[in-house]
């Protein structure tokens, strides 16, 4: 039985990857719990298995064994279809390149979650969005125009946009330089406690990390609760 | 379906520019403008034959008897339908300065042409008298005469008043074979050359009294059969004013639609290899559009929507130069060519075009575009990974094919012979279906061998089976071109075989025509006394047509596509009492010297088959106005390309001995003067034609020349499709080769070693592509030239090896010229973005 402001709910979750030299164990039997409006930063070395845990949380692996409940709904045993529409919904992923798509402008980058959910005013929406981000007045420029901390924003701006209720983060710093970076996960945090979402935010800096309610240490495939202080 | 938001979202992608999108863009414009400018000319020239029918008829309709004139009866019934023009054409031979050829005479009345206008050298000139000839002013240069000069026809001599300039209705002769002289009806009669049995049409042309439409004319040919069903007259209305030219146009037009169907179809693996190419490009726009929840079918329904537009760009192109074509020839070309061209819009066979190029995209687009279910969100948080490839589900393949089919349905619906057209598509889907299993199979046998020490063969033998390899579609593309480029090769090698093959060892040098019974030993002692002479043979000579077979009226009778001709006009006819050299009996036994029976005929066998006639049955011909019926004694089966005397139809000699007739001579020589010959017998016999062999053969030359140009022009078309075709292969593996490349230079590989190792692999794809390429090709030219073109297939292994191997080298050129682009790649640029 999920509780009522249950964000997230992961119990012994497992996920095998083939590879031509046999199959590999990424995720070997996690159990996570978070509630509404937590925000959890996710830590550890290269390789350990932060990405796969925030792929498994966005429906875009499927889990080999375990149960996993996010944002309410189960997505154990759903297909491509479903998984797509429950992305849709309730998620919103923040890469590290950012990855808007190149032949659409801010402004249509933005509006894409919004109008294939069918929201009417989408791209009023979208410009508010961007507004929100500072970058009113960018609406019209293609990614190619941006910088990275603009291109970036305009990704934070379309993950938030769409009503998303768990926002995936991965690495968003990653590839800008740190003061840019810095005013990157201001805003993040900001939105994140007007929308009262939950982030889950891959990162490998510890001092960001600490930003967050907890912090989740990930190590050879498996999740311990990490220490703030 | 959110139609809306796919277009929405294609047109914001398409914002960018049509950049990558070249070689699909050409791919299909090339093969669908072949296709609509291949159907425009043809309907351009069939319509202007249909709108200009009354001018090339020479009238609303023509009733045409062979050896006599029209009954007072039937000139009473033909007077009465509206202004008539009556009408003789023969051959004869001219003859002067000692110096003789053969010509097409056509003695015409006052009346004459009812319809347009006879244009001269001089202007248009008042009727010529009755001692006044005009002529092609190719009889001038070739008897080295000038207007005014004297010319012998026959037993009189007439003065050159005029050269003809246009002779309106000159194609309703269809296929002549001297240069033409006109005289007055007064001035046939005195050459003497109308004697029973000559060789003369008289034709009759009306200029109907009111209605002068097609409907009408057809209307009073009916009436006209009903009143008279045992005349014999041919009757044409101008929708058959130039049937000879109908039928060639017709053919040539089929045969360069089909060849552009195989080149749109190569097109379509081009177009295959740019949607493979493009999905690529758009790997890590299609995964993110998945992580922010667009389900798989929107994403799919985005970029298939993409495409079509682009496609509708493509075919646009090609509409317009499909449309333009028929303006574009008659601006420059109108003047000399032998045929009318239309210049109003036909937009059937561009309906035709569009439809094929947007079923073939659809087709070829699909099964690429559905390995966008294979692209995972998950890819955007992997580095540089391999491109999906990977089997495409059922439903795309069945879509695929279904939509193939429907293209084929359309194909078969727009030509006469869907037997032959669902062979020729059966043909090329089976080309397609093998050489894709080849293909699997030699990447599954590569990735088998051992490992080659060579550091390059490794190299080489290893990039044909790596994962993302292209050498599937390489090797598709290399193989369907060669083997397009290999059949029209071989089929260009037997036109020009045709065309060269001339004139057999044992056939004879001349056809005397017209040769009266009387003066029939006389003249053969004639021939018999000229230096040279090796053989003679003759035969009598009837002209008749067929009315019933097994007592059905020949325009209802049923026959195959390539016997009607033999229901249509009149045929030559003999008789003999011996089965005739070059003819073998196949079934059914030959009548005894003296039989005087029932009246018999012999039959070729390919036209007594194609009539569905069997041993017993009957058949009737009308000979001089009489109809005469005989019983099918037996078959034959005729070397036609001995080139001697030889008849569809040869009767007991009972049948048709009584009929007036003329005789018919040849003459095999060996040695000696050819012109001398000519010349004495022209002077000695001035009623008697000649038609010399070689003259003839060059007239047929000439149409098949046209036919080569086709030829070779489909040619061009087909090695444009195969380089593009080729070029989107590669162009579609060109990333994961570029960085492959720079990896491999990181490492310490050379560009030289690089270029070995890619010269080293595309020389196996194209050998192995060069292989199929021949023999699949020549059994292709031997499909075309049996069933299309019918002439015998010629197969030269060194015309089809030297083909494969020019179009595979300059292929391959092709090939290295856009995998250097993998080459020159800079490693900073990839490294810095892993």
């Amino acid at each position: 039985m999920l509780k009522a402001n249950s964000a997230l709910d992961l119990k012994n979750v497992k996920l095998t990857l083939n590879s031509r030299a046999g199959p590999v164990n990424i995720l070997r039997g996690i159990d996570v719990e978070a509630t509404t409006g937590q925000a959890i930063g996710i830590v550890g070395p290269s390789g350990s298995g932060k990405t796969s845990l925030l792929m498994v949380i966005a429906g875009l692996e499927a889990v080999t064994s375990g149960q996993i409940s996010v944002a309410g709904e189960s997505l154990n045993g759903r297909g491509e279809e479903s998984l797509a529409k429950f992305r849709r919904d309730h998620i919103g992923i923040i890469f590290q390149s950012f990855h808007l798509i190149p032949t659409m402008t801010a402004l249509e980058n933005v509006a894409v979650p919004l109008e294939f959910k069918g929201v009417k005013n989408a791209m009023a929406r979208a410009k508010e969005g961007l507004e929100r981000v500072g970058l009113g007045h960018r609406l019209t420029h293609y990614p190619g125009q941006l910088s990275g901390g603009e291109q970036q924003r305009v990704a934070i701006a379309r993950a938030v946009t769409s009503g998303a209720k768990i926002l995936l983060a991965d690495e968003p710093t990653g590839n800008l330089d740190q003061e840019t970076g810095a005013s990157i996960i201001e805003l993040l945090f900001e939105l994140k406690a007007r929308e009262q979402a939950t982030l889950l935010l891959v990162t490998h800096d510890r001092a960001l990390a600490k930003r967050c309610d907890r912090i989740l240490e990930v190590r050879d495939g498996l999740v311990s609760e990490g220490k703030l202080k | 379906m959110r139609f809306d938001l796919w277009a929405t979202y294609a047109r914001r992608n398409l914002r960018s520019g049509l950049k990558g999108f070249w070689i699909f863009l050409s791919c299909l414009t090339l093969g669908v403008s072949a296709i609509a400018i291949i159907g425009s000319l043809a309907s351009a020239v069939q319509r202007g034959l249909d709108e200009q029918g009354q001018t090339l008829l020479g009238g609303d309709l023509e009733f045409a008897l062979t050896q006599r004139e029209a009954t007072p009866e039937e000139l009473n019934y033909i007077n009465s339908l509206g202004q008539v023009s009556r009408i003789a054409t023969m051959r004869a031979m001219a003859q002067s300065n000692g110096a003789s050829t053969l010509v097409e005479l056509k003695a015409t009345d006052r009346n004459y042409p009812l319809y347009g206008e006879m244009k001269y050298n001089q202007g248009t000139l008042p009727k010529v008298s009755p001692t006044e000839i005009v002529v092609d002013p190719l009889l001038l240069s070739r008897l080295k005469l000038k207007l005014g000069n004297q010319l012998k026809l026959g037993n009189a001599t007439f003065t050159i008043a005029a050269a003809i300039e246009t002779e309106p209705d000159r194609i309703a002769d269809g296929i002549i074979f001297g240069p033409r002289i006109m005289l007055s009806q007064e001035a046939l009669t005195a050459t003497g050359l109308v004697q029973p049995g000559s060789l003369v049409t008289w034709r009759y042309r009306i200029k109907l009294k009111t209605d002068a439409t097609l409907k009408a004319g057809k209307t009073a040919a009916d009436a006209a059969t009903k009143k008279f069903p045992d005349s014999g007259w041919r009757i044409r209305t101008t929708d058959k004013a130039a049937q000879g030219a109908d039928e060639f146009i017709n053919r040539l037009g089929y045969f360069m639609t089909l060849v552009s169907v195989a080149a749109l179809t190569i097109g379509g693996a081009g177009i295959a290899n740019a949607v493979t190419a493009f999905v690529n490009r758009r790997r890590s726009s299609i995964a993110t559009l998945k992580c922010l929840g667009l389900p798989n079918r929107d994403v799919v329904g985005i970029c298939l929507t993409e495409i079509m537009a682009v496609s509708v760009l493509g075919i646009t192109i090609a509409l317009m130069a499909g449309a333009a074509a028929p303006y574009i020839v008659h601006a420059l070309f109108g003047k000399i060519l032998p045929l009318p061209i239309s210049t109003t819009l036909d937009w059937r066979p561009l309906v035709f075009a569009a439809v094929l190029g947007f079923l073939v995209t659809l087709a070829f687009a699909l099964w690429p575009l559905s390995r966008i279910a294979n692209i995972q969100g998950a890819a955007l948080f992997r580095s540089h990974s391999i491109d999906e490839t990977g089997k495409p589900a059922w439903h795309y393949v069945i879509a695929s094919t279904a939509i193939l089919a429907l293209a084929a349905i359309v194909i078969l619906f727009g030509f006469d012979e869907p037997k032959v057209t669902a062979a020729y598509l059966g043909g090329l889907a089976a080309s397609i279906i093998i050489l894709a299993v080849l293909a699997s199979l030699i990447v599954k046998a590569a990735s088998l061998l051992p490992r080659p020490k060579n550091l390059l063969l490794r190299q080489a033998i290893q990039s044909l089976y790596r994962p993302g390899t292209t050498s599937r579609s390489v090797i598709m593309a290399l193989g369907l071109g060669l083997t397009l480029f290999v059949t029209l090769a071989l089929t260009d090698q037997t036109i020009s075989t045709e065309l060269k093959s001339g004139i057999p060892e044992q056939a004879p040098a001349f056809f005397f025509l017209d040769v009266q019974s009387t003066e029939l030993d006389q003249f053969r002692s004639t021939l018999k006394s000229q230096t040279g002479v090796a053989d003679i043979t003759t035969a009598p000579m009837l002209r008749g047509r067929i009315t019933k077979v097994k007592n059905v009226p020949a325009e209802k009778a049923k026959a195959s596509s390539d016997t009607s001709w033999a229901l249509k006009g009149d045929r030559g006819l003999t008789f003999a009492d011996e089965l005739p050299k070059g003819s073998t009996l196949t079934e059914g036994t030959w009548w005894a010297k003296d039989y005087t029976g029932p009246n018999l005929v012999s039959m070729t066998e390919d036209i007594a088959h194609g009539l569905d006639l069997k041993i017993g049955d009957h058949i009737t011909v009308n000979v001089l106005g009489r109809e005469v019926e005989a019983e099918l004694a037996n078959l034959r089966k005729v070397n036609w390309r001995s080139l001697g005397i030889n008849f569809v139809m040869v009767f007991s000699p009972n049948t048709l001995k009584a009929a007036p007739h003329s005789d018919i001579v040849t003459v095999a020589m060996n040695g000696g003067d050819e012109g001398a010959l000519l010349n004495t017998m022209a002077s000695t016999y001035p009623s008697v034609t000649a038609v010399r062999v070689k003259d003839a053969l060059a007239t047929v030359s000439d149409l098949l020349d046209k036919m080569l140009t086709a030829v070779r022009g489909a040619n061009v078309i087909t090695l444009l499709t195969g380089i593009l075709v080729l070029a989107g292969a590669l162009a579609a593996g060109l990333s994961s080769r570029s960085y492959e490349a720079v990896v491999l230079k990181t490492y310490g590989a050379t560009r030289r070693q690089l270029l070995l190792a890619f010269i080293i692999e595309y020389a196996l794809l194209g050998l192995v592509s060069a292989l199929f390429g021949i023999v699949v090709g020549s059994l292709g030219s031997w499909f075309l030239a049996h069933y299309i073109l019918e002439m015998p297939w010629v197969f030269s292994a060194t015309t089809a090896i030297v083909t494969a191997l020019i179009a595979m080298v300059l292929t391959i050129a092709a090939g290295l010229t856009v995998t250097t682009r993998a080459l020159s790649a800079k490693p900073s640029f990839y490294l810095r973005n892993e």
